[in-house]
């Protein structure tokens, strides 16, 4: 009864598990020398066994799309191949399971999907992830092909291995700054550019009644009760408060104390005094993200910085809207510009933000054919889509499902997603028009991509130690500050007790870490183009 | 029937002297013994065997090296934890949240058992009784978001309601000075019925002559739950005092995260939240371990004091 | 035995108070009937406080149409009914037992079940016990690990201490045993306390979902509330990654799904208490001891 949550958190001990464990990689073909014969062609044809751990979608066991998959695996490795499917419980219960599944030989999945960074160290340590570098080099042309030379570093070990395959990276920038057209109409006002501008326009939202109801019920700005909301005022001066930010001088600082911070929750201040702000977004009313697409969907707040998708027709919280709000019509603007002419969308690190690795429970090679075969954009549409022409119909470039989410659901469509996720052409269900804006992203989310630096390293022990604290003290001051139960002069604060608060510490890591990383690069650049570029 | 147990008592304390009687004593319970033994079995089984886990509270576990092989770090995450910046704050918020939740959940469940009781009408106190332990089954999750569409400073009830008399709109959740309030208050709404089906099994055993006789003598409603009803359950009473003090550093940890934000750290952060982040953080199963221990190791000593306190006044404690 | 006017004044009071109560206490209920039973399009308005926003079974069919749902169910209610039938009997004579102060070891024995109601091993050593026993994926590891806990124990102890001695001793001096004397008298003098040791041992194995979390690896033994979790947590997650990800249940809306699991999955234990309540009627052991 007691300590149930605790409980929660705290996996414990493991017994004698340790020793035994790891070893048996060494005696899978994999690492012994193969002088670049097709390891694939010379066994025999004896049926493949293969478990995965999977995450997504409806998790349907013996699915039709299991089915699908196994069938396009035999044709391609000519052999017969059975897929196991380990489906692992929801995102609250995640990081328990999978570490219990991987505690013990007979219960690790050949092939393991997880987005937990932490544990996997202790996995390589513990010698129970295979190296797929060879592996890749002889079957995994797919998978080399679709991710790019920066997203393979993040993935890849100093010491010339790859015990990771990156499965799911998301677009260059996702997010974009979304504003009510129909408003802007009505109030006779431009499509802002500047912060000046999208302040004067958030302000009319509130005030001049957009919505014609006469009653003061519109916010300029609504969101989740994360800084990701705030972005349009942070990155129009270049601030990510979330992350190391780099200086004109070379230097990195962490984003949460630059001076920039305090001017921009000085305007947000105001803003929220004059009620331009939703208040919700400052409490556990907006946490979810149910709640703001309810909120985007209501139609009662002017603008949002948030997800590109709510652009594709099908996109519940669009379809809302428009039933809720049949005039009412929603576009994504540029970026807004600060006073010193920069802007930037948030862009994406381009790591992944779940990756597979491959266990020492299978043979390496059997396993990256299995992925490689996954990652093929006809065996990807398949699993993920179903059959063109029985479950989906594409016309003028536009996917349109001829099944219900029900009848997808049985199917298993889904079951295999977030494996090797295509995010290309192959991604059959984003309209032109947002293929187009997820690419035209990249650019706009450019500038801020050059400030923020982005960490390789999972171990980083002085900001572990410190941070939480530190994030403390930060959210408590920004919120403070910003429903006006703090003066600004609160910020100042901050900073000085951010250093005394370990803030030194981190920060001298952290440049250590960027120079070590730059070395590591430099490695990796030569790795990368005598280990993968020769294998295209 | 207080006497025959003292009688019994006495003579069970005067034969322990010989070891003889102890093999008598053991032979002449042996069914006892008998019917212990599969919840024994049971306890050291699931709960006992792998109490071992607990050491990693002592270590920087890592679990591919196992408790064997796994760093000991001694106290030292017990003394990150003592020594982290707040830690005064989050146990003072602790300690304020579970003593108000827990003086709520010991004394209003009685009450309303005891007014339950007095309902006549058999099919209205039926229907009564299993409506008002309905909230007990809302999980936490689905009954903040409840608490939230009435409490938001937007279109949250309570503000609605307020601005149509022309009131002005609060922030409830956002504010320091609601915030431990709107915990509790939720706490009762939630547990109180759930809370009084207990006492309404201890209260129907009370002997029915003893209100007549009670009536007899003149006493009045009032009169009979005072002194009938309540003397009568007031074993039961002390009993779920005692083992409500295992919660005396659990504060929700569900509920207050569900509720709280950064603009009410400073009365609603509590241990099991603050662990949380941390652990979000690091990973680090033995920090979040120690911090369990340290929780169960202060409910522990209270549990056994008051238990002694208790019987010391002559009452039946635990054991 | 008329009532004095004072009575019948609290009396009036009284169901006044608990009829106001009752509508208070339905209310999250209410709730989530309505927000289940809303229109997925309509709830972004809000304004369910009294009834639904359009309305849309919609959600029913996403619940009740899952894959896994039917096995939740059969998964949940085999472990509730075993678990519930053990865990009672076993809280019973384990409380009997340590409820007799003439017991030797009794205090330590009281003190051994205390101690493991503030002290575990953690997830990992229970979850290499179980494995050791050969229960990953069985009903065993759902059922056995938490039949019994200390909590419940010591309230039924405090029940059993309230049974008068003389009445056990009655039945000694006619030639009865401990065992006898247990089902014979102490049980059927204790149905009030069985039943909501009962019901709280049922309600527990109705809503655990963590044991499925440890002990099974295969879907089909995942408990209902692991199934409705999942799929909450899956429709959430779809909406949260939308952008970046593959979302199939971009009409359903995680908040009426939310709504119509809590109800589909609450209703069956929700009708147990009412089934119980005969037990608690009003000098039910007086009613034994003098027959």
């Amino acid at each position: 009864m007691t300590a149930m949550l605790a409980l929660a958190l705290a996996v414990t001990a493991c017994s004698g598990n340790s020793g035994n464990g790891g070893k048996g990689s060494e005696a899978s073909p994999a690492n012994s020398p193969q002088a670049g014969g097709d390891a694939a062609t010379t066994k025999p044809a004896e049926p493949l066994n293969i478990s995965m751990a999977l995450m997504a979608g409806p998790k349907t066991p013996n699915s039709w799309a299991e089915k699908a998959l196994e069938e396009e695996l035999a044709a391609k490795l000519g052999r017969s191949v059975n897929v196991e499917p380990v489906f692992l419980p929801d995102w609250s219960e995640l990081n328990t399971k999978i570490n219990l599944l991987m505690s013990g030989k007979d219960t690790r999945p050949n092939i393991l999907w997880t987005g937990d960074t932490k544990e996997y160290l202790k996995w390589v340590d513990a010698g129970i992830v295979q190296d797929v570098t060879p592996s890749l080099q002889k079957h995994g042309k797919e998978i080399i092909n679709y991710y790019t030379k920066d997203t393979l570093f993040y993935h890849w070990d100093p010491s010339g291995k790859m015990f990771r395959i990156p499965a799911d990276v998301p677009e260059a920038s996702y997010m974009t700054t979304i504003i009510r057209k129909d408003w802007l109409d009505k109030l006779g006002l431009q499509v802002p550019k500047t912060l000046d501008e999208y302040v004067e326009v958030l302000r009319a939202f509130t005030k001049n009644d957009p919505d014609g109801n006469n009653k003061n019920d519109t916010y300029g700005l609504s969101g989740d009760n994360y800084y990701r909301s705030l972005i349009p005022f942070f990155y129009a001066y270049g601030v990510d408060v979330e992350n190391f930010i780099r200086q004109d001088d070379g230097s990195i600082k962490f984003g949460s104390v630059m001076p920039e911070v305090k001017t921009v929750l000085e305007l947000l201040q105001t803003l929220y005094k004059e009620g331009v702000i939703d208040p919700r977004m400052s409490t556990a009313a907006n946490s979810s993200d149910q709640i703001v697409n309810d909120i985007y969907a209501s139609g009662k707040a002017g603008s949002f910085y948030r997800f590109v998708d709510y652009f594709n027709p099908g996109n519940s919280a669009a379809v809302s809207f428009k039933k809720l709000n049949p005039d009412g019509e929603y576009i994504s603007i540029d970026p807004i510009v600060g006073p010193g002419g920069f802007g930037s969308d948030q862009p994406d690190p381009g790591i992944g933000w779940c990756y597979l690795v491959i266990t020492d429970t299978t043979n390496v090679d059997d396993a990256v054919q299995v992925l490689n075969t996954m990652a093929t954009p006809e065996t990807f549409k398949l699993f993920t889509f179903g059959k063109e022409g029985e479950h989906y119909e594409m016309k003028d470039g536009i996917f349109t499902p001829t099944i219900t989410p029900d009848e997808g659901s049985k199917l298993g469509l889904g079951n295999f997603g977030w494996y090797i996720q295509r995010k290309d052409a192959a991604n059959i269900k984003n309209t032109t028009e947002v293929t187009e804006m997820f690419e035209s992203k990249k650019a706009t989310s450019q500038p801020m991509r050059e400030k923020i630096v982005v960490f390789k390293a999972l171990d980083r022990p002085e900001w572990d130690k410190y941070s939480a604290d530190i994030k403390k003290e930060r959210d408590e001051t920004f919120w403070s500050i910003i429903t006006g139960k703090k003066p600004a002069s609160a910020f100042d604060e901050f900073v000085a007790k951010y250093e005394k608060m370990g803030g030194k510490q981190i920060d001298e890591e952290a440049a250590g870490l960027l120079d070590k990383q730059d070395e590591e690069h430099k490695q990796y650049e030569a790795w990368y183009s005598e280990n993968i570029e020769p294998f295209k | 029937m207080e006497a025959s147990r003292e009688t019994t008592a006495a003579v069970h304390s005067s034969s322990v002297a010989s070891g003889r009687t102890l093999w008598k004593d053991l032979a002449r319970d042996r069914y006892l013994y008998l019917l212990l033994l599969p919840g024994l079995f049971l306890i050291l089984l699931f709960r006992y065997a792998p109490m071992y886990g607990i050491v990693i509270a002592f270590q920087d576990f890592n679990i591919f090296k196992g408790v064997k092989g796994s760093e000991w770090v001694g106290f030292d995450q017990f003394s990150r934890l003592f020594n982290s910046p707040d830690f005064y704050e989050i146990l003072r918020n602790t300690v304020l949240i579970s003593l108000y939740k827990l003086a709520a959940s010991f004394s209003i469940p009685i009450i309303l058992s005891l007014l339950l009781n007095e309902l006549k009408h058999v099919l209205f106190k039926r229907v009564t009784q299993s409506i008002i332990y309905l909230p007990h089954f809302v999980s936490w999750v689905i009954f903040s978001g409840i608490i939230i569409s009435f409490l938001n400073p937007v279109d949250g009830l309570f503000n609605m309601i307020a601005s149509q008399f022309g009131g002005a709109k609060t922030d409830y959740l956002g504010s320091s000075a609601y915030f431990r309030s709107i915990l509790v208050l939720s706490d009762i709404y939630k547990e109180v019925g759930w809370g009084t089906i207990i006492y309404l099994a201890a209260i129907s055993g009370v002997n029915a002559d003893l209100y007549e006789a009670a009536r007899i003598d003149g006493a009045n409603k009032g009169r009979q739950m005072w002194h009938v009803t309540l003397p009568a359950i007031r074993p039961v009473i002390i009993i779920l005092v005692i083992l409500s003090l295992a919660n005396i550093l659990e504060a929700g940890f569900q509920q207050v995260f569900l509720l709280y934000s950064p603009l009410v750290y400073d009365v609603g952060d509590i241990i099991d939240t603050y662990v949380y982040r941390v652990g979000i953080q690091e990973a680090n199963y033995s920090y979040a371990t120690a911090a369990g221990l340290f929780k169960s190791f202060v409910a522990m000593v209270l549990i056994v004091s008051v238990n002694k306190l208790v019987k010391m006044s002559g009452q039946d404690g635990l054991w | 035995m008329g009532l004095t006017r004072g009575e019948k004044a609290f009396s009036v009071l009284n169901y006044l108070f608990f009829t106001v109560l009752m509508i208070v206490m339905i209310y999250p209920f209410w709730y989530m009937i309505m927000g289940s039973l809303s229109d997925p399009i309509y709830v972004a308005d809000g304004g369910f406080f009294l009834k639904p926003a359009g309305f849309s079974l919609s959600a029913y069919e996403a619940v009740l149409k899952n894959v896994s749902i039917l096995t939740g169910f059969q998964v949940t209610f085999i472990s509730t009914v075993g678990g519930t039938a053990i865990g009672t009997f076993l809280t019973a004579t384990t409380a009997y037992a340590i409820s007799k102060r003439r017991l030797r070891g009794r205090m330590f024995f009281a003190f051994l079940v205390l101690f493991t109601m503030l002290f575990n091993g953690g997830l990992v050593p229970s979850y290499l016990l179980i494995k050791e026993l050969n229960m990953i994926n069985t009903y065993w590891a759902l059922i056995l690990p938490a039949a019994i806990g200390a909590w419940n124990i010591f309230v039924m102890q405090s029940f059993f201490r309230g049974i008068p001695e003389e009445l056990e001793e009655a039945a000694k001096m006619d030639g009865a045993n401990d065992l006898t004397v247990f089902f014979r008298i102490v049980l059927p003098l204790s149905k009030a306390v069985l039943a909501t040791i009962g019901l709280f041992i049922a309600v527990w194995y109705w809503n655990d979902f963590f044991s499925s979390v440890l002990y099974s690896t295969d879907k089909e033994m995942w408990q209902l509330q692991m199934v409705l979790k999942d799929l909450i947590s899956n429709t959430s997650n779809a909406i949260a990654q939308a952008g970046i990800s593959i979302s199939y249940q971009s009409e359903v809306n995680e908040f009426t799904i939310k709504m119509a699991s809590i109800i589909v999955s609450s209703v069956p234990i929700l009708l147990v208490y009412p089934f119980l309540q005969k037990h608690f009627v009003k000098g039910a052991m007086i009613g034994s001891v003098k027959g």
